[in-house]
């Protein structure tokens, strides 16, 4: 694996993690945005859209509520279509499965990661407290800069050292024969999977109407499309 | 007047308003950062005892901050001002609006326009254009988030605490259960593609649609979406293993 493009992809993927709550939030940080674009970093633009179509449906019902702090989608995918960037041998349906069962744990050390940068966070606001009750506003407005600053650290040093570890072994991993097709039914497979979990979640069983509809126009469009 | 560079200024550090979102007092810290240009302007040197009011505790959808920081921005202008009600009408809006507004932006964009947009980019991508799904996701999300961004920062600075009986005209639930419903058309518009996805060759098809009538009736509420997949992964495995071992699989 390249230095280069290893950096790239630390500072690519952090800037899309901090997308994800702490700045913007414009949604960069949705699978289905990640996936497509590492894919094109990637020259397999399909192969990252499958990535992030599979991580997309699986979390679509975990939402940020409140303090509830959800699985990092985004931390997951970023390690798996970032994976089909760092090592060119995993660019096939299965290689792009395997990237993508070796990136899932990341979500939920993603969800650790947060809990981990939100308690730093409230050691931040202690102190903007304190400078409060002493009339310092001095430094105030560096406060949310020092928490973006640390969490940036926090989500590159996870990225790169999963990256080096990840990317290193499976460099190594010639897949063929069944575990290829395994994988690959695996990452096929996976958005029928959270569909069917995020349709328990989100509680879409609620609106039958719409699902009835929903699935003619999808019937319609595989007639039309495929 | 605060329409003015100012203001737009302090719009703008609402980006930021979860940079430093913490257990304790949530997005207190943000909300100071966003607002303190305003304060500047208003109260001049005399802003500490205005900042100390914005260090409280402070959670709303982030979407919804700029509203409130418009709103609150013309209230501290008449404090200032020598309206006495107005100190009293900062904190009655902000926990007002906060909890509210919190509840409302959570179901209309997290639980509705999010998926919604997200299941757009889905079915571009399946259909094989990732390019245009991401352009899809990101314009259908972002032009109403943005939209109520703007738009609310603006309201709230020109109705101050007005904004409320606005907010109230503005049929958010209602608007949220009709995205919603969108949302779940296009979750499902989306089922039959990726069954087709799963299966392109024609002896696989009937088993992909067993499959997902499977997990449509097998998987329950709440049980993570990590733990699924691995067991899913483990299945799948040791389908395509014993296929193997039965010789109905050599090649990928």
């Amino acid at each position: 694996m390249l230095t280069l493009t290893l950096l790239w992809l630390v500072l690519a993927g952090t800037a899309v993690c901090l997308d994800r709550t702490q700045a913007v939030q414009l949604m960069v940080s949705r699978p289905v945005v990640i996936g497509p674009l590492f894919g094109f970093w990637a020259g397999e633009p399909m192969l990252g859209a499958a990535v992030g179509v599979a991580l997309e449906f699986l979390y679509a019902g975990r939402l940020p509520v409140g303090s509830h702090v959800p699985p990092s989608d985004t931390l997951a995918a970023v390690g798996a279509a970032g994976l089909l960037v760092a090592v060119p041998e995993l660019r096939t349906l299965g290689g792009a499965g395997l990237a993508t069962a070796v990136a899932l744990p990341l979500a939920e050390l993603g969800r650790d990661v947060d809990i981990l940068v939100r308690k730093a966070n409230g050691r931040i606001a202690g102190r903007v407290d304190d400078m409060l009750r002493e009339g310092d506003l001095t430094h105030i407005e560096k406060a949310p800069w020092l928490a973006l600053l640390f969490a940036a650290g926090v989500y590159a040093a996870v990225l790169a050292l999963f990256f080096v570890v990840a990317g290193t072994l499976l460099a190594r991993v010639t897949l063929s024969g069944w575990l290829a097709t395994a994988f690959g039914f695996f990452l096929a497979g996976l958005p029928l999977l959270g569909l069917a979990e995020s349709s328990a979640t989100l509680d879409l069983r609620r609106f039958p109407r719409a699902a009835v509809l929903g699935l003619m126009v999808g019937m319609g469009l595989l007639v039309v499309f495929a | 007047m605060l329409l003015t560079l100012t203001f737009w200024r302090s719009f703008l550090r609402t980006f930021l308003v979860q940079a430093c979102w913490n257990f304790e007092r949530m997005q207190n810290v943000g909300f100071l950062y966003a607002i303190l240009p305003i304060l500047r302007t208003v109260w001049k040197d005399d802003m500490l005892e205005a900042s100390r009011r914005h260090g409280q505790f402070f959670n709303t959808h982030p979407y919804f901050a700029p509203v409130i920081l418009g709103a609150v921005g013309r209230l501290e202008e008449d404090l200032q001002n020598g309206r006495p009600d107005a100190e009293r009408n900062i904190n009655a809006l902000k926990l007002g609006l906060m909890g509210s507004l919190g509840a409302v932006g959570d179901s209309l964009f997290w639980a509705a326009l999010r998926p919604f947009s997200a299941w757009l980019a889905v079915i571009a991508a399946v259909l094989g254009h990732p390019g245009w799904g991401v352009a899809i996701f990101l314009i259908v999300y972002n032009v109403p988030h943005l939209l109520v961004r703007i738009v609310g920062a603006a309201t709230g600075y020109a109705a101050g605490i007005e904004v409320v009986g606005q907010l109230k005209r503005v049929n958010f639930p209602e608007l949220a259960q009709r995205l919603k419903a969108l949302a779940i058309g296009g979750a499902f518009a989306a089922l039959p593609l990726l069954t087709w996805n799963f299966a392109p060759q024609a002896d696989l098809r009937a088993g992909a649609v067993l499959l997902a009538a499977i997990l449509f009736v097998v998987v329950r509420r709440g049980t993570p979406g990590t733990r699924l997949a691995f067991g899913y992964l483990t299945v799948t495995l040791a389908a395509a293993w014993i296929w193997n071992v039965l010789g109905g699989m050599h090649t990928e």
